[in-house]
């Protein structure tokens, strides 16, 4: 059994379709304004690609399918968040594509949970023959999603100002790996004053090395805008 | 819509060359720490030396 629960289709001028497993009631005004933000956002995206008709961007439990032309943009999701839905009015070909999308998902039952899911790709694929024997969209080039997902990584990193390589941390992240650095170096300090005023043998500073280094790997961080776990981890923060 | 901005700001890696990249970064940025740790430390060493 598939995890959708929603559909929502949006064009350019509005919401021509939105579906709910629970039809019935409305839906949160202001989730939608601010959601439509993020679409305008998606939509530019779209335009600005020049492979394929259709885009899919899946992020965490929502599912954005994406015309070239951007005239409509559909997304799945299986947010339960925004309550019942309020059947809108649609054109035909948008009830017709939701049917269509009804028997495919049902019949397919993927776990649409996964971002990087591989069983997305026939379905999806098969959507997007489906849309253009429909007429609904043209397409005279070939589908390639996994070209897509990397042209909407690259979109997503570099709106969040991620950049391999160059930077993965935000400002938050950054005065933490300063004050790291900090108290690393003060420890470093404190260290070398006890063994002078001890008169311990100089050889203990050498054990100075470690918080030496941990206050570089601080500081370096910082002024790098970069963290090595992150990277090493396949992570990015820009918080 | 805060959850899909949040979901933006923080992630997962999943681009094999960017991934390339920042372990490279990440390699250099070691490196450059052990190197100024070791001229630090032998500073220091060699300060407390002559003192």
């Amino acid at each position: 059994m598939t995890d959708i629960d929603e559909v929502e289709i949006i064009s350019t001028g509005g919401v021509p379709f939105y579906y709910h497993n629970n039809s019935g009631g409305s839906r949160d005004d202001e989730t939608y304004l601010l959601q439509a933000s993020f679409i305008t956002a998606l939509s530019q995206f779209a335009t600005e690609l020049n492979n394929g008709q259709i885009k899919l961007i899946s992020m965490e439990r929502k599912h954005y399918l994406l015309t070239k032309s951007a005239t409509f943009t559909v997304i799945f999701t299986s947010h339960h968040e925004n309550g019942p839905a309020e059947l809108i009015s649609y054109e035909p070909q948008i009830q017709q594509v939701r049917d269509y999308l009804d028997e495919k998902l049902m019949k397919f039952q993927i776990d649409l949970t996964n971002p990087n899911n591989p069983n997305l790709d026939t379905p999806m694929q098969q959507f997007d023959d489906y849309l253009k024997e429909q007429n609904i969209v043209t397409a005279e080039e070939s589908y390639d999603l996994s070209g897509f997902r990397k042209e909407m990584n690259k979109f997503i990193f570099r709106s969040v100002g991620y950049t391999p390589g160059v930077c993965n941390i935000g400002r938050a992240e950054r005065m933490r790996r300063l004050a790291f650095g900090l108290i690393f170096f003060t420890l470093s300090f404190i260290g070398y004053s006890l063994i002078l005023l001890l008169d311990l043998s100089n050889l203990f500073i050498l054990l100075l090395a470690i918080p030496n280094f941990l206050g570089f790997l601080g500081l370096f961080q910082f002024f790098y805008r970069f963290c090595t776990t992150n990277a090493l981890n396949q992570e990015y923060d820009m918080n | 819509m805060t959850e899909i901005f949040k979901l933006q700001t923080t992630g997962k890696i999943t681009d094999e060359f960017a991934t390339k990249k920042d372990r490279k970064k990440a390699y250099q940025i070691f490196f450059l720490s052990a190197v100024g740790s070791l001229v630090l430390t032998i500073g220091l060493y060699f300060i407390a030396s002559f003192l």
